[in-house]
């Protein structure tokens, strides 16, 4: 007999064996000084190995909230989520940090670059974290970078490149621990709409080439690169559906 | 290095960009700890370098007597030393301690 905890930890039967993120009634709620805000309300979720799922849904409706919880960079209040049949709703800070590290790719709205860096050194920084020596480091940033076209840009700092050069970098430091998951809440938001083309270009490119990707959105030119959509409303999944995505 | 010249808010994201992309808290723990004994190290070594300066500068112009014991140079490396330790411990262990989305978010 199993007890209540080990049947728990056990991935449902019905989830694909290429499954990389499974959540089963995730919750998030927060405490305002006694008055409890709902942010997610229990949220059923698979999504498998080469998808490319855009969520979307009005503002605060839970979007950034389910993907901090899918990055493991926040924990559920109740439910529970496995990564790559792990189950990862329960675990401490350190693994959760190594998690970050290993699986997960974050790109940002706001790029969130260290200011005073180097691109190369921007993307460096993960492998770090992991522990890598400095030549192999410097050798796999700067292929990372020459994914992502800016290979003559290396040793730039931030404040040096353009906006939509900025999220390339952002996304080569996301990409250069080969991450099971690509996650990037509103990455095209800080950006015009010709250069938010441009980036959504190289996320179909990567989803080509078999990345796994999520992303956050609301608006529906955006959304159509992805080959399904997850529509949240008030911290539920509203609607979810497969799309062809657009050529 | 800059620990003094950038804005906390900088800091702040900082600490919540290493931790999204996998720093422990130990490491963050570390890079402050170790800017804190840098910074306390070159005010040391600057310390040396002017009472040593002004030393010899007296005796040349005064015709005293100086005497530098490399005791008192010892001392004043460790004090500098203890102090960077003192006073980095406390940051060190916040900053080690900020939730991610918090310090992500933080304007
Ligand atoms: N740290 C927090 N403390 C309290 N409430 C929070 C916190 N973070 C989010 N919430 C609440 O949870 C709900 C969902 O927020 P979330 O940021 O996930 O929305 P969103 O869909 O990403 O919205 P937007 O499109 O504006 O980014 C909101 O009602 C928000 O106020
Ligand atoms: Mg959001």
């Amino acid at each position: 007999m199993l007890n209540t905890k080990e049947r728990m930890a056990m991935l449902p039967s019905d989830v694909p064996r290429d499954a990389v993120i499974v959540t089963r009634n995730l919750q998030r709620e927060y405490d305002m000084g006694g008055e409890i805000v709902r942010a997610l309300g229990g949220v059923d979720l698979t999504i498998r190995k080469n998808e490319f799922v855009a969520v979307m849904g009005p503002s605060g409706s839970g979007k950034s909230t389910l993907m901090n919880l899918i990055g493991c960079l926040d924990s559920p209040t109740a439910g529970e989520y496995w990564l790559n049949g792990h189950r990862v709703s329960e675990l401490g800070d350190d693994e959760l940090a190594r998690i970050r590290n290993k699986e997960i790719g974050f790109v940002f709205q706001t790029f969130n670059l260290l200011p005073r860096a180097t691109s190369l050194h921007n993307v460096e920084l993960p492998l770090v974290y992991a522990g890598m020596g400095a030549r192999e480091r410097r050798e796999q940033a700067s292929d990372a970078l020459a994914r992502v076209g800016l290979k003559d840009r290396m040793n730039h700092r931030p404040n040096e490149l353009s906006g939509g050069q900025r999220q390339r970098v952002a996304i080569a430091r996301a990409l250069v621990n080969q991450p099971s998951i690509l996650l990037a809440d509103e990455p095209t938001g800080n950006l015009d709409s010709a250069t938010g083309e441009e980036i959504m270009a190289l996320f179909e490119a990567l989803h080509v080439n078999g990345q796994t990707i999520v992303l956050v959105t609301h608006e529906h030119d955006i959304a159509e690169h992805a080959r399904r959509q997850v529509h949240l409303k008030d911290g539920k999944v509203e609607r979810d559906f497969e799309t062809t995505g657009r050529p | 290095m800059n620990i003094m010249l950038v804005s906390v808010t900088e800091r702040t994201r900082e600490i919540g960009v290493r931790k999204a992309l996998g720093a422990t808290r130990m490491n963050i723990m570390m890079q402050f700890l170790i800017e804190a004994l840098t910074l306390c190290l070159l005010g040391g070594v600057l310390g040396v370098l002017l009472g040593v300066g002004t030393a010899v500068l007296l005796s040349r112009v005064m015709h005293w007597n100086t005497l530098i014991s490399p005791m008192a140079v010892g001392v004043a490396f460790a004090f500098s030393a203890a102090v960077g330790l003192f006073f980095g411990i406390y940051p060190a262990r916040r900053a080690a301690g900020l939730d991610p989305i918090v310090a992500l978010r933080y304007e």
